[in-house]
């Protein structure tokens, strides 16, 4: 799969990393289960600051999109392709809210009242 | 010959007919001038072992139709399109016949007319025979199947790969990973085999052998189970095997090109990581496989999915070296 950033987008670097892995999840170009190069060889391939990868790393593990494993590397969660569509969902969410004045507190309380 | 299917299952059932036939064929018209059981193996020149002549011929058989079955699916496997894949079957399928048939003869050979297995001592004319079957008819069987192979060589589906346009400060990388479908069967083949081997040798030596044989089967396998490849600043990177170990790194500037080709294990000389003549090849299955032209002549093949995509990659961060 093909990973890219631009440094001269306004988005910051590990921002669009995670998006790009984020979207070969949901294009299928990456499948669960299948491993991600270490963050050192990603870096350097990329061409950018190691941090910035494990920084876009962790926010997808968080995400439940990633699996770290001790030894093993860092692979496609299994439930990877449902948690990525729901998370762009959010975002898209927080997007509109905040074009249209809502804060993010708004938001979580809208959502709370919703049943 | 060979550039067919049918003419290379035929090739194979002619073959087959020679080796397994003609080991019946002796068996049956000699049945009466052999011992039973026959001596079927030497230590210097007294015989050591026997076997009942049905039960060497058995073996034999499941032996030799191990191999010809092998060899009747690689037509499904490669394309005969292409010369090499016709000489590895052609000539492969020759040896092998010819092993099969170099066995019989031989074995026959040197227990004609003998009273009993441990009276047939391979004297001087025996030890002759058996030396002119157990090197001559492998010979001739590789010689006549490379002949068989003979014919004009198909042009390789290698396909050329235009520059990926990227986009002006993008920083781009690629990563595949080719996981090897033969390196745990052969894995296991071999480990039975290695145990195998043990059980019916009885020798001091067998246990520290075999362990031996072991490491170095699954050493094998832990080094070609797969390969990862990554593709950008640093130009093409390759990681073998389970551990990731040990690496393969083409700078940006030791490459002229990329491209992407179909390339069978015949092509490159076999499975593994392959230095031919012209080419370094890291092959752990036939299809598509990422090349690169290096600045010194020589060229660089791995086997993986999507290679035309890392090519244009190759060729894009090219292109943008040189404008710069």
């Amino acid at each position: 799969m093909l990973f890219q950033v631009s440094p001269g987008d306004p988005a910051p670097l590990h921002e669009q990393l995670a998006g790009s892995i984020r979207r070969a999840v949901a294009e299928g170009a990456l499948a669960p289960g299948d491993r991600i190069p270490p963050a050192k060889e990603l870096a350097e391939q990329l061409d950018v600051n190691p941090n910035t990868v494990l920084r876009a790393l962790r926010g997808l593990r968080d995400e439940g999109v990633l699996e770290f494993r001790r030894g093993r590397g860092v692979r496609i969660a299994e439930t990877a392709d449902v948690r990525s569509r729901l998370h762009q969902q959010v975002r898209a969410l927080v997007a509109e809210a905040e074009r249209l004045g809502y804060t993010r507190a708004d938001l979580a309380a809208l959502i709370e009242r919703t049943d | 010959m060979l550039t067919e299917r049918p003419r290379a299952l035929a090739f194979t059932a002619v073959c087959a007919a020679l080796a397994v036939g003609g080991l019946w064929t002796v068996l049956g018209l000699l049945g009466d001038r052999l011992p039973d059981p026959m001596a079927v193996h030497w230590g210097g020149s007294a015989p050591d072992r026997s076997q009942a002549p049905s039960v060497f011929g058995a073996q034999l058989t499941g032996l030799y139709l191990l191999g010809a079955l092998f060899a009747a699916s690689i037509p499904w496997r490669a394309d005969l399109g292409r010369r090499a894949v016709r000489r590895s079957l052609g000539a492969g399928l020759g040896l092998w016949t010819g092993v099969a048939i170099g066995a019989t003869g031989g074995i026959a050979a040197a227990n004609l007319d003998a009273a009993s297995w441990e009276l047939a001592v391979l004297d001087g004319g025996d030890a002759a025979i058996m030396a002119a079957f157990a090197i001559g008819a492998p010979l001739l069987g590789a010689l006549v199947g490379f002949a068989l192979a003979a014919g004009p060589d198909r042009a390789s589906r290698s396909v050329a790969i235009p520059a990926a346009e990227l986009p002006a400060g993008a920083k781009v990388a690629w990563s595949g990973r080719q996981g090897s479908p033969v390196s745990y069967g052969f894995a296991i083949a071999a480990s039975a085999l290695l145990l195998y081997a043990a059980l019916i040798v009885e020798s001091d030596a067998s246990v520290p052998l075999t362990a031996f044989g072991l490491v170095a089967v699954w050493a094998v396998y832990a080094l070609f189970n797969g390969v990862a490849v990554t593709v950008g600043a640093r130009g093409v990177q390759l990681r073998l095997g389970l551990f990731g170990w040990p690496r393969v790194r083409i700078a940006l500037e030791d490459i002229v090109s990329a491209r992407a080709e179909d390339l069978s294990p015949a092509d490159v000389g076999g499975w593994g990581y392959r230095v031919g003549p012209a080419r370094t090849a890291v092959m752990l299955r036939g299809g598509e496989c990422l090349v690169l032209a290096r600045t010194g002549g020589r060229e660089f093949a791995v086997s993986v999915d999507g290679a035309a995509e890392a090519a244009a990659l190759v060729n894009g961060l090219l292109k943008r070296a040189e404008a710069a």
